[in-house]
């Protein structure tokens, strides 16, 4: 008896946590979703306004730079880049980790699987107007021809949702 | 002989392995977006079959789909909707299968080990084997195989005992039905699965079937077609699959094999580092270790049976080692990883091998492991967590509101992980097919063996670029698709390259999504140049 309910029990109990954690597929967009007026753009689901400054945004919007040379008014508070690696890995995925080895090596393939670097999301208030659009230079784990080695390249930081 | 503990102690190691089982899933719940790099494709099909009939997600008209007799790879999928259909998305039709599939793997031991009258207490070791490398590369089909292989074992254990002793012949029967089904069951969620299983039954039919002496393992030898019936059905769906299925469609590339020196020395990634952390390295030799101990304080064999049953339980692991060894890495374009991913078995196995004593010579090592089950279980819950937060975000952001049935081009220039060894970006587009239909390329469905396959008309104009994001030509490419999500610093548009003209339309961290800006004219091409693509070095593009 007490394991015919476990087998019930379990199940359902694994169901809830499921609707909890897992999103239930979205509804239909009721319109064309990504069809702005003049001087908007869609952007994360909604039409925001583009602009060139704060000055060009309503109420508690903030012109911000969301990359590409776009800059939109948005209700967001941060900027963000990644940040730099501090380690890089040559990691092994197996005989034939394509596609997930760096760059696609010819077939057959080898067990190397790319260069892995542990940086991680760096944000910081958006200041400036527009805000965010600021370059950093930073070090990235990249493929060398003398095998991983960290790069010093120059990255944008963009709005950061 | 099953040498039974007193109460209060079974009852402790009862609640012992249901606690590693609960913390071996825990992290599934964890985040929206599981690090795995396969899983999205394995939603979208998902969805895609959910949603077949319906015109808004373009199902039908994009996607062919493959039947029984075409694939053998669709019964994951198949389960998968019908809990899709009960739930309400394919993501949490997924979360709940790979929920039962990850309780399943102690307790599938567990059966294992009871059918072999052995200690159940080894069942602790089942469950860190869910979070291998194969699971975190999201080949979700043949980690789901794992538990159906070890349940339908002890049933082949049971039948091949139940054959010398006195069984009424209805009970011997309807457990044929039940190993035929599942034998059906392997073969529909991975080939190399059932092989190793069709191996490894045969095996314990012989050993346990015939009488000791070499006179009488010939005889048994001689039987076992008779024994082994219930494999017919699966045999003879596998001929069809392989002769007449889509498995025969691409003999272009041939078989390749991985030399045995690297496969050894990458066994321990890919029974145990799914994660960047060393925690889980340290966690899986620790239980490496425990092993060990539990194989040199190993309890003597007491009678001819159990003696049997240890030779047998040395030839499973060794036939699960043996097919690690010697599977083909590849066969033909498309399937891969066919050898390394058989260390989730390897690992599966080894707890067959250990014996442990009564008292606290038996009891601490287990505890161990014990210990390490839940360790590895908590942290995988926290990698999958932080993944999410720091790597994922807001990511649905960029697909809210898009509209359904579109076609969809991811560019991952960025596919790796702080946090995973896979690289769990690769497929990531394939959350827009799951959630609103159309098609996210690349897709599996460009691949004999996928369930769902795009209608001719439909396929991309790149074949097989397996998500190579260096290879995309806007001129080429875009026209195809709606819209364009990369990963990663580089932006293919920002050369402005011949082709359609394209407009950000959503952006978060690493991600950037475009939608083909139809109002605007194309870029012409230039007579006498051509388009170097959005990996070109920067004098390439300047000389452009």
């Amino acid at each position: 008896m007490r394991k015919k309910i476990l087998i019930l029990v379990v199940p359902i109990t694994l169901s809830m946590f499921a609707c909890l954690s897992a999103p239930n597929e979205p509804a239909a967009p009721t319109s064309a979703a990504l069809n702005c007026g003049a001087g908007e753009q869609p952007f994360n689901g909604a039409c925001r306004e583009t602009c060139t400054s704060n000055a060009d945004c309503s109420g508690n919007l903030v012109c911000m730079d969301v990359g590409s040379g776009v800059d939109l008014c948005l209700d967001y508070q941060h900027c963000a880049h990644l940040d730099n690696d501090s380690v890089c890995d040559a990691v092994y995925g197996g005989s034939t980790s394509y596609p997930y080895e760096e760059p696609p090596p010819p077939y057959p393939y080898y067990p190397f699987a790319g260069c892995v670097g542990d940086a991680h999301w760096l944000t910081a208030a958006a200041t400036g107007s527009p805000s965010c659009g600021q370059q950093h230079t930073v070090n990235r784990c990249r493929h060398t021809p003398s095998g991983c080695a960290l790069v010093q390249e120059t990255t944008l930081d963009i709005a950061d949702p | 002989v099953i040498r039974v503990a007193p109460l209060p102690s079974r009852l402790a190691w009862r609640w012992a392995l249901r606690v590693a089982a609960l913390c071996t899933v825990l992290p599934l719940f964890c985040a929206r977006h599981l690090p795995m790099a396969d899983l999205p494709e394995h939603l979208a099909v998902i969805a895609t079959l959910r949603h077949y009939g319906d015109p808004a997600w373009r199902s039908q008209e994009y996607f062919s789909l493959g039947g029984l007799l075409d694939t053998q790879y669709w019964l994951y999928h198949v389960v998968g909707t019908g809990l899709a259909y009960l739930l309400g998305s394919a993501e949490r039709g997924n979360v709940l299968l790979l929920a039962l599939v990850g309780l399943a793997y102690p307790y599938s031991l567990r059966a294992l080990l009871r059918a072999m009258h052995m200690d159940e207490r080894l069942a602790l070791f089942g469950a860190p084997v869910f979070w291998s490398r194969a699971l975190t590369v999201g080949l979700l089909n043949f980690v789901a195989s794992e538990p159906v292989l070890l349940f339908a074992l002890a049933l082949v254990v049971r039948q091949a005992e139940a054959a010398r002793g006195a069984e009424p012949r209805a009970r011997t029967a309807a457990r044929g039905a039940g190993l035929a089904l599942l034998a059906l069951a392997l073969f529909y969620l991975h080939v190399s699965s059932y092989l190793l299983f069709a191996g490894q039954a045969a095996l314990a039919t012989w050993m346990l079937g015939a009488g000791s002496g070499a006179r009488e393992l010939l005889r048994g030898l001689a039987r076992l077609p008779a024994r082994l019936a219930w494999l017919a059905p699966s045999a003879i769906a596998a001929l069809v699959v392989v002769v007449h299925g889509r498995l025969a469609a691409d003999s272009t590339h041939g078989v390749t094999f991985t030399p045995c020196a690297v496969l050894l020395g990458l066994l321990p990634h890919w029974a145990f580092d799914a994660f960047r952390t060393r925690v889980d390295n340290v966690l899986g030799w620790a239980a490496v270790a425990v092993g060990v101990v539990l194989i040199v304080l190993g309890a003597p064999a007491h009678d001819s049976r159990e003696r049997r049953r240890r030779r047998l339980a040395v030839l499973l692991f060794a036939a699960a080692l043996l097919s690690y060894f010697s599977l083909p890495a590849t066969v033909g374009g498309y399937a891969g990883l066919l050898d390394v991913r058989m260390a989730l078995f390897v690992a599966a196995f080894l707890p067959l091998l250990l014996r442990p004593r009564a008292g606290l010579a038996g009891s601490v090592p287990l505890a161990a492991a014990a210990a390490i089950a839940v360790g590895i279980g908590l942290d995988a819950a926290w990698q999958v967590h932080a993944f999410e937060e720091a790597e994922v975000g807001h990511f649905d952001d960029l697909l809210r509101r898009m509209p359904r049935g579109g076609r969809l081009l991811t560019l991952t220039f960025d596919p790796k992980s702080a946090y995973v060894e896979s690289r769990p970006f690769t497929y990531f587009g394939a959350y827009y097919r799951a959630r609103y239909g159309g098609m996210s390329s690349f897709s599996f469905s460009e691949l004999h063996h996928w369930p769902t396959r795009y209608r001719p008309e439909w396929s991309p104009p790149q074949a097989l670029t397996w998500g190579n994001p260096c290879l995309f030509r806007n001129a080429r490419d875009g026209e195809f698709f709606d819209f364009v999500l990369t990963r990663g610093d580089v932006d293919p548009f920002a050369a402005n390259p011949p082709g359609p003209r394209w407009t950000l339309i959503g952006a978060s961290r690493a991600w950037r999504l475009y939608a083909r800006d139809r109002s605007a004219p194309e870029t012409p091409l230039v007579d006498g140049e051509s388009d170097p693509g959005p990996c070109a070095p920067p004098a390439a593009v300047a000389s452009q």
